[in-house]
């Protein structure tokens, strides 16, 4: 997969927690951690739509497509 | 009544299938002394060597089957069913009815009988069964991760 998930950078930029981020966008710190990792497989629109509101961003600022 | 779960339908075929298992071990142990009873009370004309060769052969993989399907209640009582080990063990209890299947029909040839006939029937319906039930399962736990990994 060439798309990137860049959640840890905005997190930083935003100076906000693992847990906090997971609780505020209502999704367990496990799931959050999957996200991040790029473990997940998929991501819901209502999840990516709960994080750009939390972290004040566009989708595009967390995911990124980079050629392999 | 729970269907699965702690304390509910499948937990109690698992502890049905744990004596099942228990007795089968039992009555394969004295199968020589059980064998020779049964032939002198009820069928004095039962070719005893084929019958105890067959029944032996035929016990290991019966037992195998009983308990890999222990191990597929087990899973269903923890409410987890969806995982490859549950495939794998279909797999293998399909291989089993097969090899059950394969020793009958060699074995209609040293004992002629209904059941011989309805034995062969039930374990090759039961291979192809759990064979396309395993295929079944692995679609299922493949969908089960794709779904558990979309956040």
């Amino acid at each position: 997969m060439a798309i990137v998930v860049n959640l840890d950078v905005m997190m930083a930029k935003r100076k906000i927690s693992s847990s906090e981020l997971a609780e505020r966008i209502g999704i367990t710190n496990a799931n959050l951690s999957i996200l991040k990792t790029g473990k997940g497989k998929a991501i819901r629109f209502s999840t990516l739509n709960a994080i750009c509101k939390e972290l004040d961003c566009t989708p595009g600022d967390i995911l990124e497509y980079r050629e392999e | 009544m729970k269907v699965t779960g702690k304390r509910s339908l499948s937990d109690f075929i698992c502890l049905m299938l744990k004596i099942i298992f228990v007795m089968g071990i039992l009555i394969y142990i004295t199968l020589p002394f059980l064998l020779s009873k049964y032939v002198e009370i009820f069928n004095p004309v039962l070719n005893y060597t084929a019958a105890l060769i067959m029944l032996y052969t035929s016990g290991i993989p019966a037992l195998i089957i009983v308990y890999k399907f222990i191990k597929l209640f087990e899973s269903l009582t923890e409410d987890n069913p969806f995982v490859m080990e549950n495939v794998k063990h279909l797999k293998v209890v399909s291989v089993c009815s097969f090899i059950i299947s394969i020793i009958y029909i060699i074995g209609i040839f040293f004992i002629v009988s209904i059941f011989e006939i309805i034995t062969i029937a039930i374990f090759i319906i039961a291979w192809l069964g759990t064979y396309v039930l395993a295929e079944l399962l692995k679609k299922a736990t493949e969908y089960k991760q794709e779904n558990d990994l979309t956040i």
